[in-house]
């Protein structure tokens, strides 16, 4: 270990050194970049000297220079979006200035580009593994997205967004790849301009059932440039400990050097829900004041006197839906010069969701508990505002560096209606009432919605994303980086129910108040040295070496007020108060060399290592290594059988997942004790038992694939075979009961498996000049199993799902409904009828193990129209029907139970959960096919445009969620109510929460002066 | 300029891989307290505290959130488990409970099995703290406290839960797996504790009497009744040992109350299950309720709330001079002297100011009134769980006749056939648990 870090100071004290001493006899290179049809300048260009760490970009005019190039010959790389890549070679005299001049074609679609990796910018064709890349910039203006979710959603092969709820402000689980961990994170790092953000959706702390508002969607995609996803530990070894679920590494627009640039956009829409809810049933028995369930009256208990079913969507009076809105506008203006550029950005939005106090709850307020002028959110409780800004800024610092400074802040105030796993949902007040005609007046199962919509929650939050970067290059084979930054997020959770407006149920009858306040602060500082040379003329070699330190800190108070006085709304004024505080810290110090060798531009090896200390890691495994391999082998390159380019690529890494911050210490924490005599002392009490050998989870994984650009770039293929070994895997190992210290410990205990394939295509079938079509198809498949638990450790089984080995990870379990048959043919289904599996089983994996998305454009440019679509599909998993199996084994309201004409499957679910409590009827194969999104773009022609004083102007109508094909019978398969980090133990469940609507937004973008996109 | 700003930078990064990489990862937990915080004499005051939480959690429930683990309470359990309390909500495990049907899987049962070893563990080292730290330990009433808790709660094992439990020690971290022992050995066990317990009440009276009750209470559910009486005959009537309440803290709160006044979450049960006592409409003094309504849980179950659990700082009596008097009157029932027996009865109910009572004529009568009589003068302090299993063992009664039996009374459900409350599956963890010998049904 001491060795290592004696060769890291040593190879940084060299760097140093050569950094002072270096000089020699220089050029420059410069040129021009155009459009080879159009002759039009190109912006953006990246032009690279191979086997060097020098390069430029073109700027609005299409110039671009490279200063201090050595004097002899060179190789030029030329690289930009949407057209083909090309290389050029040149000779540089002594100071003297050398003209490389391109005019490149537009292709389709292409592999070729440069990739921000862990050491820094590499050209895509260097690096062993697949890395994802998403143009986020050009997907806002035209796809129906309005958050980072969407835009990842079904655009990365291996990428899973697994949405919450339907709510304003509802976030999503991100897993790429499967699940690693079995009590840790899932959830992948979250990397924006070179620092760590806050990536995971925090649930709320008041008490709200279990929705997860997120602040991973805190990063505005108006405001993203490129998105990269770096799939699994072969690729993100040198990212280190908590890499072991992938990276995504989001770079946002810098200014470009020119006039000034001004785009405005706006968006306003409406949301809808489409769920058609299951209205309660209610069979009356004849000659009494109860029931007669159709399998009772078959066995002679009773008889149906009549049937009653109760919509109250239906009824006015009752409905509690209404047609939400969304409206945002976005103004952002960049430019600059050579020395230094600018963009700015500044947008509003406001979603307000679709569920609303019905007219009958008004009236009770007002009426019974007098409440005359009812709160917005107890009208409209679910609602979001957000303001995003940003400001980044590049500067050429002479001509050897530069620094880049990002400034983001999010304002957000996401007002969050009753839902998920709460007796206050609201859609449980209606999926949970009554048809009885004796209830008419009352149909409510707890309470009534109008308490639900009084107690009122509110995350409010402000997040800043600041980072530093500057660049430099002493010479030109050599780049040193430093990074730092601070993601700061301060958020509050608020809850307030008044005295004699709180449900009486909800254990709070005088009403409450809950203020919860939150600080976490994530520090990020990242050095690193590149040394980029030829070795040989066939030969090149890139040396990285660098380190990392990243301290990540949550502070949060917690205070509640129970019995508010009347009128009320502080903890100040309440008679019972509550407080408390916690803190987690976290400290990852890596280190990391890397060495990479070329072999004529078109095989690389590479082999690199990265040591990490963590805060969290037992004091005896203090240290972890984690090391990587890959290589890169650019096969065939030009036009021929169709094929321009044929790469195969292979890779192995390992990489880490931290233990919880507290996993390995035993401590004690404090309590509060009536005294025997009167008055209250503290006490302490066991608070964790740990391991001081406990190691951070280990993922191994080796993946290998082909990438091939073929039919002159009208088709693109990236195929992927990865297989993920966890070892070491965290599990919190239940302990005895009778040790008489907690429920859990985390130990290395187990070993997890992912396997699985990944296919991209992007293929254009049509390119003529009135229309061009281009299709793309993201695919994957993933096993994922426990392989092993040491010796000794039991199946891990929670309340819903079980982790057992040989089985996916968070399996939904129970008792199994195998098989009915309405043996008698009289159409009703009676318990006799029902085979159920003798002992609980595993059901099936809880996130889908199949994917595949396709997606459409189609561009008409005399038309100047461009229609988008996309096709979603996910499957191989179980999805569980919280809503519908509560309504017939607690509320007893469901048609399977009442209604003697319910298809045998519907009654067959429902008498098993009746008659021997099992509700395996709703673990349901959620496998569906979504049309998620089409979207119609036209830009106006500039005579348009320039009449309206404007320099271009595009307005794009888009729907999404448009329908859903699948077999579950509940609402939404796609949904998870359960989306903290932790929310995998719970397995796809929805516990009322909000089906996806259906959403129509109309767009604008203009530019404002020439240049304007 | 730009060249010493970079020099500046490689160095602090240089500082980060080499000397001071100890501090960089140095991290606050202000939140718990580590070893030191438990020694001297304030640790060993502070882990006595702790162990008297952990006991009043454990019995009574806690309904704090972010904490230690927490439970209903074994007074919540054993009540719902036997004709004190039904339930008017709707989950499932909790609808087992009162259904005499609890899984080995049900988190209720797990629960409560949990904090009551956590209670265990926490006397015994609050004892052991204790004696080595507190510098008037051979007189601190508090040793002695702790270590009748400690015995206590085996007692508790013993009544509530089925033969076979096992009782493990975590020594400095390390889990030593116990073995199952049987429900006579767990009464021995709480009498060998409870026995050393006798001579460090350090002069306290309180302590004194904790620990003759606890004895009196242990002898009976060994079928020592003549050594209980004498365990407890000097026992004043007037004698009260609380588990205190206050509403500064969740966890400190009377959790009955929160659950059963606060929502619909327990009600009062009135002869339920065709055995069950008339807890509701025999208006007994001792046993006071409200009528809340049916609840807004299940829309169906009429609930009555416990009176003197209205305020979240109401005490739950845990041990008293009325059960002293009461484990006397037994005895004597036991030798056949029914005037004394009735003398006994009568002094109990004396102190609730109640009618004194007349010989019923029959031995099984007797009997019954004998029982009803704990049971009134004990309702919801868990002591109905193990006189019903005593009726069982050593009246020899049949559970059918006991507890409460037949149809459930909501969702068309028919209560089970346990006696006693099984060892939750968690213990699969425990090498030495053999889950074979638990029987639920065996009293």
């Amino acid at each position: 270990m001491q060795n290592f870090r004696n060769v890291l100071v040593g190879l940084l004290f060299c760097v140093i050194g050569w950094t002072a001493t270096a000089s020699a006899q220089a050029g420059s290179i410069g040129g021009t970049v155009v459009d080879k049809a159009t002759a039009q300048p190109l912006v953006g260009a990246r032009i690279q000297i191979t086997g060097t760490s020098q390069s430029a970009v073109s700027n609005a005019q299409g110039v671009y220079l490279i200063r201090g190039v050595p004097a002899g010959g060179h190789t030029l790389r030329i690289i930009v979006l949407g057209y083909a890549s090309q290389t050029q070679s040149i000779v540089v005299a002594a100071e003297q200035a050398a003209t490389a001049n391109w005019s490149l074609a537009a292709v389709p679609f292409q592999l070729e580009d440069i990739v921000i990796t862990a050491t820094g910018e590499q050209l895509s064709r260097q690096l062993g593994n697949s890395v994802a890349k998403v143009d986020a910039a050009s997907l806002v203006e035209t796809a129906p997205v309005t958050s980072l979710s969407e835009v990842l959603g079904g655009r990365v092969a291996g990428v899973q967004v697994l949405a919450s709820s339907g709510a304003p402000g509802s976030g999503s689980r991100i897993r790429i790849r499967g699940l690693s961990s079995a009590s840790l994170s899932n959830d992948p790092l979250l990397y924006v301009d070179g620092i760590r953000v806050n990536e995971r959706g925090v649930p709320l702390t008041t008490t709200n059932g279990g929705e997860t508002p997120s602040f991973f969607d805190d990063i505005n995609p108006e405001e993203i440039e490129s998105i990269e996803v770096i799939k699994g530990p072969s690729a993100a070894t040198l990212y280190g400990t908590q890499a072991a679920n992938g990276v995504i590494r989001i770079t946002t627009k810098r200014g470009k050097a020119g006039p000034a640039r001004l785009s405005f956009y706006t968006e306003v829409g409406i949301q809808k829900d489409i769920t058609t809810y299951k209205p309660p049933y209610y069979s009356k028995e004849t000659g009494g004041p109860g029931t007669c369930l159709p399998f009772q009256q078959v066995a002679g208990d009773c008889q149906i006197e009549k049937l009653f079913v109760r919509d109250l969507s239906l009824e006015p009076d009752y409905d509690w839906r209404r047609t939400g809105h969304r409206q945002q506008y976005g103004l952002q203006v960049s430019g600059g010069t050579e020395q230094a550029r600018y963009f700015l950005s500044g947008e509003f939005e406001n979603v307000a969701g679709t569920q609303t106090l019905p007219p009958r709850e008004v009236a009770f307020l007002r009426d019974s508990l007098g409440v005359t002028d009812p709160r917005p959110e107890q009208i409209n409780p679910a609602d979001l505002r957000k303001v995003n800004l940003r400001g980044n800024v590049n500067v050429a610092l002479g001509s050897k560096a530069d620094a880049q400074i990002s400034i983001g802040y999010v304002k957000g105030r996401n007002t969050i209606a009753q839902a998920g796993d709460n007796l206050e949902a609201i859609i449980g007040f209606f999926t949970d009432a009554s048809a009885d005609p004796a209830r008419a007046d009352f149909p409510w199962s707890f309470g009534r919605p109008a308490y639900a919509f009084t107690h009122t929650t509110v995350r409010s939050s402000d997040h800043f994303i600041n980072s530093v970067t500057t660049k430099y290059t002493p010479v030109q084979w050599l780049n040193l980086r430093a990074t730092a930054g601070l993601d700061f997020l301060g958020f509050r959770d608020e809850a307030l129910a008044k005295n004699g407006e709180s449900a009486p149920y909800y254990g709070y009858p005088k009403g409450f108040r809950s203020l919860n306040k939150f600080t976490t602060e994530k520090y990020s500082v990242d050095l690193g040295a590149n040394a980029v040379f030829n070795l040989t003329k066939r030969i090149s070699s890139r040396t990285a070496v660098g380190a990392q330190y990243n301290k990540d800190l949550t502070r949060g108070t917690f205070n509640t007020g129970r019995e508010l006085p009347p009128g009320g709304v502080t903890i100040s004024g309440a008679s019972v108060k509550e407080s408390r505080e916690a803190t987690t810290e976290f400290r990852t110090l890596g280190t990391y060399v890397e060495q990479q060798f070329g072999w004529k531009d078109r095989l690389f090896l590479t082999g690199a290592v990265r040591i990490d200390q963590n805060s969290a890691f037992g004091i005896s495994n203090r240290r972890a290594t984690y090391p990587k391999v890959s290589g890169s082998w650019v096969f065939f390159e030009g036009d021929k059988w169709g094929v321009n380019q044929l790469r195969f690529r292979s890779a192995y890494g390992q990489s880490g997942q931290q233990p919880e911050a507290l996993a390995a210490l035993t401590y004690y924490s404090p309590v509060i004790v009536a005294g025997r005599t009167g008055g209250a002392g503290a006490g302490l009490v066991l608070g964790g038992l740990g391991s001081p050998t406990l190691k951070p989870e280990r993922s191994s994984e080796i993946e290998a694939g082909f990438d091939l650009v073929g039919l002159s770039n009208r088709l693109t293929i990236e195929a992927s075979y990865y297989n993920k070994r966890t070892k070491d895997a965290i599990i919190a190992r239940p302990l005895p009961g009778s040790a008489g210290a907690l429920e859990t410990r985390a130990e290395n205990v187990g070993q997890v498996l992912n396997r699985g394939v990944e296919l991209s295509i992007l293929a254009r079938p049509i390119e003529w000049k009135s229309l061009t079509w281009d299709i793309g198809i993201e695919a994957s498949a993933n096993k994922n199993r426990l392989e092993s638990l040491a010796d000794g450790v039991p199946p891990l089984i929670n309340f819903f799902t079980q982790t057992v080995v040989g089985q996916p990870l968070f399996s939904p379990r129970g008792i199994k409904l195998e098989s009915w048959s309405d043996k008698n043919g009289d159409g009703i289904i009676v318990p006799d009828e029902l085979v159920l599996s003798d002992t609980a089983l595993g059901l099936g994996s809880s996130i889908p193990t199949r994917t595949l998305s396709l997606s459409s454009s189609i561009n008409l440019p005399k038309l100047r129209v461009r229609i988008l679509s996309m096709f979603d599909y996910k499957g191989g998993f179980v999805a569980t029907d919280v809503i519908n199996s509560f309504q017939c084994f607690a509320d007893q309201n469901c048609r399977g139970i009442h209604d003697p004409s319910a298809p045998l499957e519907e009654q067959a679910r429902a008498v098993a959960s009746l008659t021997t409590g099992t509700v395996t009827g709703w673990v349901q194969k959620g496998d569906f096919l979504r049309f998620r999104e089409l979207a119609a773009s036209f830009d106006f022609p500039d005579r348009w445009a320039r009449a309206l004083g404007l320099a271009t102007v595009n307005v794009t109508g888009t729907v999404r969620n448009l329908k859903l094909w699948t077999d579950y019978t509940g609402y939404d398969p796609e949904l998870s109510t359960y989306q903290s980090f932790t929310g995998d133990g719970f397995g796809s469940v929805n516990s009322w929460s909000l089906a996806q609507p259906r959403s129509f937004v109309l767009r604008f973008n203009v530019g404002l002066q020439t240049g304007a996109r | 300029m730009t060249f010493r700003w970079v020099h500046r930078l490689a160095l602090a990064g240089l500082a980060a891989t080499t000397g001071c990489t100890d501090s960089l990862l140095n991290v606050d937990s202000p939140d718990v307290i580590q070893g030191n915080g438990t020694k001297g004499e304030t640790g060993a005051a502070a882990l006595f505290e702790g162990a008297r939480s952990e006991f009043i959690a454990a019995h009574d429930g806690d309904g704090s959130t972010g904490g230690p683990p927490t439970s209903l309470g074994l007074v919540y359990v054993t009540g719902l488990f036997t004709d004190e309390f039904r339930f008017p909500a709707t989950p499932p495990d909790l609808i087992n409970i009162d259904r005499r049907d609890l899984q080995r899987t049900n988190g209720s049962g797990a629960g409560v099995f949990l904090v009551l070893h956590r209670a265990r563990t926490a006397a015994a080292a609050a004892a052991a703290a204790a004696l080595e730290a507190l510098p008037t330990a051979a007189t601190d009433p508090r040793l002695g406290e702790a270590k009748a808790l400690e015995g206590l709660i085996y007692t508790l094992f013993g009544e509530t839960f089925c033969s076979g439990v096992p009782f493990s020690r975590n020594v400095k971290g390390t889990i030593e797996p116990g073995s199952p022992i049987t429900t006579a050995q767990m009464f021995q066990e709480a009498l060998t504790r409870l026995d050393a317990a006798v001579s460090k009440a350090g002069g306290d009276p309180d302590v004194a009497n904790l620990i003759r009750v606890g004895r009196g209470r242990t002898l009976l559910n060994l079928g020592r009744f003549a050594d209980a009486a004498a365990a407890v005959a000097t026992v004043p009537s007037g004698f009260v040992y609380d588990n205190t309440h206050t509403t500064a803290d969740p966890r400190a709160t009377n959790n009955i109350k929160s659950l059963m006044w606060d929502t619909f979450f327990l009600g009062m049960a009135d002869s339920e299950g065709t055995n069950g006592l008339d807890f509701v409409s025999a208006a007994d003094s001792r046993v006071e309720s409200v009528d809340a309504g049916v609840s807004d849980f299940d829309l169906q179950t009429e609930v009555f709330r416990f009176l003197p659990y209205q305020s979240g700082s109401a005490p739950v009596r845990f041990a008293s001079g009325v059960e002293a008097r009461l484990i006397e009157a037994e005895a004597a029932l036991k030798a056949a002297d029914q005037n004394r027996w009735l003398s006994k009865l009568n002094e109990a109910r004396a102190v609730a100011s109640l009618d004194p009572l007349t010989d019923p004529g029959t031995e099984r009568t007797r009997v019954d009134l004998m029982f009803r009589e704990r049971a009134f003068s004990l309702y919801g302090t868990s002591h109905r769980l193990g006189d019903l299993r005593r009726l069982v063992r050593q009246y020899a009664r049949d559970a059918e006749t006991v507890f409460p039996t037949g149809d459930y009374h909501k969702d068309n459900l028919v209560r089970s056939n346990q006696v006693a409350i099984p060892v939750p599956q968690t213990e699969e963890n425990n090498p030495n648990y053999q889950p074979s010998a638990c029987d639920p049904t065996k009293a």
